[in-house]
């Protein structure tokens, strides 16, 4: 018998598989955002402020509004939507006698989704920050963008970074995911997801430290276990508290159909 | 009676598209509803298994309110639109899949369920590659393979030839048999009077006629 997390990855997969143009096409533009947005930035990093910049240097640059929240996330979020569109499944909600736990499947496919997203796109970024750089890090050096920021050094290890980044990403991905999921219970209110995105963006690009930044690996507060924790504790209770409201929306939700829209 | 529903409506935006109904059914016996397109025969269907919440009225199964004392059925098995099986599994593992949730059968009921419908010989191929008729019988399989209480199937027929239907007819009998409350639906009449021991006939959200065999 199947178990369900390797049925769920399957299912995803199998969603990716059925969407493959739109997977290659996504695959092509996050290789272009990530050559795009690191292009030239060592050179003018080192003629403009003497600093030199590494691969985990080009990976937290890479987290921010523009990038992410603007140019990637909209359309990794598009794909998801497209290719997990079957998610809510009827056969499978008779069973199971519960919507939330047809809720819960759903949310752990998001999961998947966004852990199966993070690990191309970061794999993608990394390749091209470490080939427009030196090195991977180079934060226990004085002419590095990190002692430029924070008047120190640091001894710390790429994979810890790369880690720390990996995970905020997910939950960024998740947060939005299970808005998304919440959604194909009444799929009429969709567009309230793509208000949210343009809303996101809009407030971090009008104001420094909107919620791209906020839940992002930052060079100046990486010595300040407080706020990176804090960041990643209130990602788990936005999560948290997504899923409660969740639960009680779709409680009374009547499912018309494939595309629960009516007869 | 097994399944008692009262006096149920719906309204979706100012239209009606259920209006007052009442049927009792019970176990052992076939329905049928009979109607054009959108006179309501899926939206009764979905009202039944709990997808839908009727505006007023109520649907009792076995002695529990629908959406009060149980939020689905406990023991239902539905054709009732695109199953939404796994391109890349077979149509066994599909099956599989969906009776690892409630874990009540085992290998050998789905492989009979399989066999029932006629797809033994096609079992272990990809579902991308089954015809819709296929597609349809799989939808069948599921439907019946776990020995539901309820069997509701919307248009059972729908992509069958004509060995496959008589195929179709011959697992209702079995169902019927078996104890399972069978409801089906179809647009044409000929199909269910071969079928069904009452049959329903639905227009603009009504019953307008009820004929017991």
């Amino acid at each position: 018998m199947f178990s369900d997390i390797k049925w769920q990855i399957r299912s995803a997969l199998d969603g990716m598989r059925k969407e493959r143009r739109l997977s290659a096409l996504v695959f092509a533009w996050t290789v272009f955002c990530a050559y795009w947005s690191c292009h030239g930035q060592y050179e003018s990093y080192l003629q403009l402020y003497h600093v030199r910049l590494c691969a985990a240097d080009e990976l937290i640059m890479f987290q921010g509004h523009w990038n992410f929240g603007i140019m990637l996330l909209p359309v990794f979020t598009f794909f998801v939507m497209k290719s997990s569109r079957e998610s809510l499944n009827i056969q499978q909600l008779l069973r199971y006698r519960s919507r939330k736990k047809m809720f819960r499947k759903q949310i752990r496919e998001g999961i998947i989704y966004a852990f199966i997203i993070t690990t191309v796109m970061l794999t993608v970024e990394t390749v091209f920050a470490r080939a427009m750089t030196e090195s991977f890090i180079n934060w226990d050096q004085i002419d590095s963008l990190y002692y430029s920021m924070t008047g120190g050094v640091e001894e710390v290890s790429f994979p810890i970074v790369l880690g720390m980044i990996f995970v905020m990403y997910l939950v960024k991905f998740v947060q939005i995911l299970i808005f998304m999921e919440t959604l194909f219970w009444r799929p009429k209110y969709m567009p309230a997801l793509w208000i949210l995105l343009i809303l996101l963006a809009a407030i971090s690009s009008w104001r420094f430290g909107g919620y791209y930044q906020f839940f992002s690996v930052q060079t100046a507060s990486w010595d300040s276990p407080v706020k990176m924790g804090g960041a990643f504790l209130l990602g788990i209770l936005v999560i948290l508290a997504e899923y409660s409201v969740g639960v009680r929306f779709i409680r009374k939700i009547d499912l018309y159909g494939e595309m629960n829209t009516g007869e | 009676m097994f399944l008692e529903i009262e006096n149920i409506s719906k309204q979706i935006g100012a239209e009606e598209v259920l209006k007052d109904i009442t049927i009792s059914m019970d176990r052992g016996r076939v329905y049928g509803l009979q109607g054009k397109n959108g006179c309501g025969k899926s939206m009764l269907m979905r009202v039944i298994c709990g997808l839908v919440l009727p505006t007023s009225g109520k649907v009792v199964i076995d002695g529990e309110e629908l959406g009060k004392e149980i939020s689905f059925p406990k023991s239902i098995g539905v054709l009732i639109e695109k199953p939404g099986f796994l391109n890349s599994y077979t149509g066994f593992q599909n099956l599989e899949v969906l009776a690892s949730i409630k874990k009540v059968i085992g290998r050998e009921e789905i492989i009979n369920a399989v066999k029932r419908v006629g797809l033994e010989d096609v079992m272990d191929k990809k579902y991308r590659t089954y015809s819709l008729g296929m597609k349809q019988k799989l939808g069948i399989a599921a439907a019946v393979m776990e020995k539901p209480d309820i069997v509701i199937l919307d248009e059972p027929a729908n992509a069958l030839d004509e060995k496959s239907e008589k195929r179709l007819w011959e697992i209702i009998k079995e169902e019927k048999e078996r104890g399972a409350l069978v409801i089906i639906s179809c647009h044409t009449s000929e199909l269910l009077e071969e079928a069904a021991d009452e049959i329903y006939r639905m227009d603009l959200g009504e019953i307008k006629e009820h004929i017991a065999g």
